[in-house]
């Protein structure tokens, strides 16, 4: 209960801005148009979000680690 | 209780009616209503026109595949025509972006993805715009085709300068779409197309081959560079290299030539944002968007399922094919507001649309043509001013089942 997953976009993101559009309080464009993780990942939501967003990553760039 | 396949005769009716093919919105909302999950036996596919819903299929590959569409449509083919479809079926048999799952869509699109950053294609914008003005010159009338002058010239072009196809070889793009397009697409396909097809890919994959090995030797800034280092890193394979180049020069022209004659048409139905735009060209990217979503070039996006599925109130099976309706998520009203209104001001927030597709296989191209559709309008603008529709003009829409875009769209030069 106590422990929530990191959240993490590896060097893979082309900059599709997937995760973006599912999870907007998780991550964000870069200004090199990369994402990066913005927001934290600390309610259950918050964990489906950023599921959602590494299942839907055309470059399964988004790493989570439980 | 999971309904399976319950076709709906008076819904049967309709999808193969010819009002359908002129606005088939009234259908999907339709279906949206009644049974946004919704088995036709005519066509022989599941249409799911909820945005909600679509978007489950799209965002789940284990459970809706996208491999196997094309060697099914193969086996399928009669006899006489399958006899001379070899070539092609190994052709689509190979790894490549849109048919394909993970773990090789993640290694194919890696490969890729690069190429396609936006920040990387942003410089083609001076291409774009030169390759427009000298194709607007060259037919600088009062009266011109859009889609035949114009729309369907600059994309080949564009994704022949991102590619790096040799400017000699650029015509063989418009048929070689046309082939693939039919292939598929067409109801009635002869054994003797099923051979030029077969000749067509071969030569293609000569040409490919000869440009890869090139490029080998004197790289340049362009796929063909990209594709050959990342054979050599053992990455893909060489077949898997040209299939995937192919596919992006087939997928990277036609729809895009619809995109633009959609914008033009509808901006310009709509007099008031035709003068916005005139008054604000910063206007026409959120027009580029909104018809994206208004009118998706690529109405539907395929799928085939893996396993037993419950979807919505329904029970797909094994093996059945299942169209993500892009077209009729993209007017979803729960997340489109006034969904039927053409709106070049619609923000749209959280609730994107569904042109590009969703999930893993987002087209990796969108990049490229959001610029090249905004460059293109703003091209035209600049040369036409505010053109309008000829009198009596009539959309002639090609088959919805392949593509949404304008058979012609003849402009007038605005009287002064």
């Amino acid at each position: 209960m106590s422990d929530y997953p990191t959240v993490r976009v590896t060097a893979d993101c082309a900059g599709t801005g997937q995760c973006v559009a599912v999870a907007p309080v998780i991550f964000e464009l870069d200004v090199d148009g990369f994402s990066t993780v913005v927001g934290s990942v600390d309610t259950a939501e918050r964990v489906a979000a950023a599921r959602m967003a590494a299942q839907m990553c055309p470059m399964a760039a988004i790493e989570i680690d439980e | 209780m999971h309904p399976g396949r319950i076709s709906i005769p008076a819904i049967e009716e309709r999808l193969v009616h010819p009002s359908f093919q002129a606005d088939p919105h009234p259908t999907y909302h339709l279906l949206r209503r009644e049974a946004p999950v919704y088995w036709s036996d005519r066509k022989g596919y599941w249409l799911v026109t909820g945005y909600d819903l679509a978007e489950q299929v799209l965002t789940r590959p284990e459970d809706y595949s996208s491999v196997g569409f094309e060697s099914r449509h193969i086996a399928r083919l009669p006899d006489e025509v399958g006899a001379h479809a070899a070539r092609v079926a190994d052709h689509f048999a190979t790894v490549q972006l849109v048919s394909s799952d993970p773990p090789n869509h993640t290694r194919i699109r890696r490969a890729f993805g690069t190429q396609f950053l936006p920040r990387k294609v942003a410089p083609l914008a001076d291409v774009v715009r030169a390759t427009a003005d000298r194709l607007l010159s060259a037919v600088d009338q009062d009266r011109i085709d859009v889609v035949a002058d114009f729309a369907e010239p600059l994309p080949v072009e564009v994704i022949s300068e991102v590619i790096g196809i040799p400017a000699e070889y650029r015509d063989r793009i418009p048929p070689v779409t046309l082939d693939q397009r039919e292939f598929f697409g067409s109801p009635a396909i002869r054994p003797e197309h099923a051979i030029r097809f077969s000749e067509t890919l071969d030569e293609w994959h000569r040409l490919l081959t000869e440009w890869m090995d090139a490029r080998r030797l004197r790289p340049r800034d362009d796929v063909l560079t990209q594709a050959a280092d990342m054979v050599d890193e053992e990455r893909i394979t060489h077949d898997e290299a040209i299939v995937t180049l192919l596919h992006l020069v087939i997928a990277g022209n036609g729809t895009t030539t619809a995109l633009i004659g959609n914008a033009v048409y509808h901006i310009l139905r709509h007099p008031d944002q035709a003068g916005a735009i005139m008054d604000d060209p910063a206007l026409i990217p959120n027009a580029i968007e909104e018809t994206l979503r208004y009118e998706a070039p690529l109405p539907n996006d395929r799928r085939i399922a893996t396993r037993e599925l419950t979807l919505g109130d329904c029970t797909i099976r094994e093996g059945d094919l299942v169209m993500s309706v892009l077209a009729a998520a993209n007017r979803d009203p729960d997340h489109f507001p006034d969904p039927d209104r053409f709106d070049i001001t619609r923000t749209f927030g959280d609730g994107h649309h569904f042109a590009f597709g969703r999930g893993i296989h987002l087209c990796l191209g969108a990049p490229v043509a959001r610029l090249e559709a905004a460059v293109a309008l703003e091209a035209l603008f600049d040369h036409f001013g505010r053109p309008g529709l000829a009198d009596g003009f009539e959309p002639d829409w090609h088959a919805i089942s392949t593509h949404r875009g304008l058979k012609s769209l003849p402009v007038e030069r605005a009287s002064s």
